[in-house]
């Protein structure tokens, strides 16, 4: 029971995972026109999640974990020609947040469907272990 | 008295599934009987007594994801494995109590 019992757990972690990257994702979505306020600061800096693999060793199980929500600040800002914008530069031009909108919705799809697959290996242990319980009674 | 039940398969079924259930939990209630294996009436409490620990788990779940505290995943699966111990449970007591039946019907 305990192996069983085992995989569900080691599946809610891989949903948990995924229900944080698909907050990291809403999160860069809702701040993609979040602009600075000032000449000079930057925008709304895109947030990528990173996962880790963390040995439970009560169980033997490796979880998977959220490793850090950083910043990206290898992709470029764009720039967008705004001259009466608060933090419009001497050209009038702002630097607009490095958040790609398709980048966002791939993400999305990703972070679905793995979570789906983590949902069904939980299905599927569960239905197992009903079956076995069936052959019980 | 357990181990001396009548129907051979059907005792000797829920006696592995019983193993099975008892060692499968780790917890090391089940005490040594004196030919060094592990009494049936133990192993049935041990086994029981996991199985109640997963059901409180699951009702604590739920209980807190009422108040708002804790998140569907955890509730799913608290929930999850309350519901397949249960199931065990139940169907390892149906079939001792076949058994017990069957040993009572018998014509001494």
């Amino acid at each position: 029971m305990a192996d069983i019992f085992s995989t569900l757990t080691v599946s809610g972690y891989g949903m948990r995972a995924q229900t944080e990257r698909v907050r990291v994702i809403a999160q860069n979505i809702a701040n993609a026109d979040t602009t600075a306020l000032k000449p000079g600061e930057n925008p709304y800096t895109r947030q990528q999640i990173t996962f880790k693999n963390q040995l439970d060793r009560a169980h033997q199980e490796k979880l998977v974990r959220v490793d850090d929500v950083s910043d990206d600040t290898k992709s470029e800002y764009p720039v967008k020609y705004m001259p009466g914008h608060p933090a419009a530069d001497a050209n009038g031009y702002v630097k607009m947040p490095n958040v790609n909108g398709l980048i966002e919705a791939m993400d999305m799809k990703e972070a679905t469907r793995s979570y789906e697959a983590n949902l069904g290996m939980f299905n599927q242990t569960r239905e197992m272990m009903n079956r076995t319980i069936g052959l019980l009674q | 008295m357990v181990d001396k039940v009548g129907n051979p398969l059907a005792a000797a079924n829920a006696y592995s599934n019983m193993a099975k259930t008892a060692l499968g939990t780790g917890g090391g209630a089940a005490s040594p009987a004196e030919d060094g294996g592990v009494s049936f009436g133990d192993m049935l409490e041990s086994a029981t007594r996991s199985a109640i620990g997963t059901i409180r788990g699951g009702e604590r779940a739920s209980a807190r994801a009422v108040e708002g505290k804790a998140d569907l995943v955890e509730v799913t699966q608290a929930v999850t494995q309350a519901r397949l111990a249960l199931d065990t449970v139940v169907a390892i007591r149906d079939q001792m109590v076949d058994a017990y039946n069957k040993v009572i019907s018998m014509p001494i």
